[in-house]
């Protein structure tokens, strides 16, 4: 990784401590929009499809009508909304920096949201592929310690295995003796 | 002396267990007496039967947990296999052993035997309970785990001259070689107890526990129709019974309660009907707290608990000081405990909290009884659902004012909490506690939601707003810088495997 030096700790003095106010060097891959965009479309539809299902069920005969139109509304405006412009704000205001004491993730264009986890703390770095991440190339992480878990992505699959290394590297560092 | 082999509890455990469990047979042979009278009681005669199987199920315990419990004790750390069916055997590294918890319940301590408890971790499958163990093996246990890191090895090693203060455990009532930090009077325990409230639960328990007896003795209606033509009096027995009920039990329960200290941890110890005592390890203690409610800010007292990786309970767990006054901590702290860090609640006198408190009081219980008055008066007269309203508004809006007036600070290394509403309540952890910190707010604005995450026997989170980008980037910072240290502290497991062998009994 960019960020990493030789010896398995981040680049923290300068750069570091400068983007804890902005955004964090590393950010989500191009491709990465691709995958957002078609899990939102996906959610979109499975939730305007069940939401129709029901409406079908339990709406009295006369109202069915206008609650199928009101759904196709919310759904259309979902696609609008949801799939082109909030897949491309998460994607341009997730940034992240993994170093060897501790990971920093932000995320959030109204509400942003900057959370650093200690890498001593890390219990677990799962790495889950999907047929649709594994398609593109695409893997999310997810960090655990003994009361939160952290999930970031999708990455490169590549990127993902670096994390996971990077992530545990002061526990196996400190296991093992250095060794 | 306990060797590697898996050995049994000793018969006469057998014999406690079923001595504990004496009061609840009596009971059920009491409410089986009646029932097989009264065929009419509520449930009908089909209670006779349940009651009897309970009671055989009750004399059947203790012997069938004397004959499928198996323990073993090495140099490098305990097992204990348990059950018939399915057997489960669980082993725990002494060095993993944060706290040590020995109980010496009035039964068993006529046998000259102990219950004790190994805590590793904050859940309950981190705990290994032994009941019954005689005093060779827990004086085994006792020595193994103090000369791990838990505290009081000294004591460990003169636990049976000093097993004679009470008759009972070896190290129980030992504070040898400790220094003695406090040790509560009994009317600073019936005045604690009172102050925070322990004494409503207790006395109310007691006094159900009373009206409850004199319903199976069938004098509860005779009470009743005492205290129904007297009403007046009766409230006033009643308060008063629950008032000494409350105070009598909170002194036996912590009858001479002892704070100690030596240089691997605290040991905290109480109890009269059974004795307990809690051994914790440094390297447990992620943090301190410290308390004060409306009361105990009038008379100007603090409560003073520790934060252990096993819990963060208060008084029976992780209090260290009781309610007692300010100035009269403060000195504790300063002599004995210098490696504590200082709660902000020490330098400023809780009186001066008062009006502040009385204020927010009002403030959230003036709208809450309102909204209840209002949703009464619309609802012609639901008077639950206007009591319901108005309890949980008024736990709305509380969550609401603690949160407003929580604040975060640094220093050094360690991340202070304090959140002064009507209640003081404080929080300093040790950034090697820290897990994780995060920052929510308005991408424009400079106002943001901090929230750290810790583990103190449950994962636990604080939460205060912050008005600079500071603070939260300080608390970053010593997340980050901390994480070498916190590593350093790990290591490889080093339980060994369960054999085969050692999952069947011999």
């Amino acid at each position: 990784m960019a960020s990493t030096q030789a010896d398995g700790r981040g680049k923290w003095s300068a750069s570091g401590r400068a983007a804890r106010t902005h955004a964090y060097a590393l950010t989500l891959p191009p491709v990465a929009l691709h995958y957002l965009m078609i899990r939102s479309t996906v959610e979109v539809l499975m939730t305007g499809a069940l939401a129709c299902g029901l409406a079908l069920w339990l709406v009295p005969d006369g109202w069915r009508l206008p609650t199928l139109v009101v759904m196709a509304i919310l759904i259309i405006s979902g696609l609008i909304v949801d799939v082109p412009i909030v897949s491309r704000l998460t994607m341009r205001h997730t940034s992240y920096h993994v170093g060897a004491d501790a990971v920093r993730i932000k995320r959030g264009y109204l509400l942003s949201k900057d959370t650093v986890l200690s890498t001593a703390q890390i219990l677990n770095v799962s790495i889950i592929e999907g047929p649709l991440l594994r398609r593109l190339g695409l893997a999310k992480v997810r960090f655990t310690t003994l009361n939160h878990v952290e999930p970031l992505g999708p990455v490169e699959r590549g990127v993902a295995v670096e994390i996971r290394r990077q992530a545990l590297s002061t526990y196996i560092e400190a296991s093992t003796g250095g060794h | 002396m306990g060797t590697d082999a898996p050995q049994r509890l000793p018969a006469k455990a057998m014999a406690a267990m079923s001595l504990r469990g004496a009061p609840s047979v009596v009971s059920l042979l009491i409410g089986g007496f009646l029932y097989w009278d009264r065929p009419g009681l509520w449930p009908g005669p089909a209670a006779v039967y349940l009651i009897g199987g309970l009671l055989i199920l009750r004399l059947v315990h203790p012997v069938y947990a004397w004959a499928t419990l198996r323990y073993a004790i090495s140099k490098d750390d305990f097992s204990l296999t348990r059950g018939l069916l399915f057997r489960t055997t669980s082993t725990t590294a002494w060095r993993d052993v944060l706290v040590v918890d020995i109980d010496s319940p009035w039964a068993f301590r006529r046998f000259g035997l102990g219950v004790v408890s190994l805590r590793s971790g904050g859940q309950d499958d981190a705990k290994i309970d032994v009941p019954g163990i005689d005093h060779a093996d827990l004086e085994a246990i006792v020595g193994l785990a103090r000369a791990h890191g838990v505290p009081g090895a000294q004591s460990a090693r003169s636990g049976s001259a000093a097993s004679g203060v009470h008759g009972t455990v070896p190290g129980l009532s030992d504070t040898t070689g400790r220094t003695v930090l406090y040790t509560a009077r009994r009317r600073d325990l019936a005045a604690a107890n009172l102050i925070y409230g322990h004494v409503v639960v207790l006395g109310t328990g007691a006094v159900l526990a009373v009206v409850d007896t004199a319903d199976q003795l069938t004098i509860l209606d005779g009470a009743m129709e005492v205290f129904g033509s007297h009403p007046l009096a009766g409230s006033l027995a009643l308060c008063g019974a629950v008032l000494l009920g409350g105070s009598v039990a909170a002194v036996v329960k912590y009858h001479e309660f002892t704070v100690s200290s030596d240089p691997a941890g605290l040991s905290i110890r109480y109890g009269w009907l059974s004795t307990n005592q809690r051994d914790v390890r440094s390297s447990a203690v992620g943090g301190i707290t410290a308390r004060r409610n409306l009361i105990e800010m009038l008379l100007d007292r603090v409560r003073v608990a520790l934060l252990t990786t096993d819990s963060d309970a208060q008084m029976g767990t992780n209090m260290v000081l009781p309610s007692l006054p300010r100035r009269q901590v403060t000195q504790i702290l300063d002599t004995s405990l210098p490696e504590l860090p200082r709660p902000a609640l020490l330098k400023s006198s809780g009186r001066g909290s008062v009006a502040g408190s009385l204020v927010l009081f009002a403030a959230i219980g003036v709208p809450a009884l309102g909204f209840g008055w209002v949703l009464h008066r619309v609802t012609g007269g639901a008077l639950v659902l206007a009591a319901v309203a108005t309890v949980a508004l008024w736990c709305v809006l509380s969550l609401v004012v603690r949160l407003a007036r929580a604040r975060f600070s640094v220093a050094g290394n360690r991340v202070g909490w304090v959140s002064r509403s009507f209640v003081d309540h404080e929080v300093v952890l040790a950034a090697t506690s820290l897990h994780s910190v995060s920052a929510t707010g308005a991408r424009a604005a400079r106002v943001s939601l901090v929230r750290a995450h810790y583990f103190a026997g449950r994962p636990k989170t604080l939460a205060a707003l912050s008005f600079s980008r500071a603070v939260p980037d300080q608390m970053g910072r010593l997340v980050e810088d901390t994480s070498p240290e916190i590593a350093a502290l790990r290591r490889h497991p080093t339980v060994k495997q369960p054999t085969t062998e050692e999952f069947v009994h011999p």
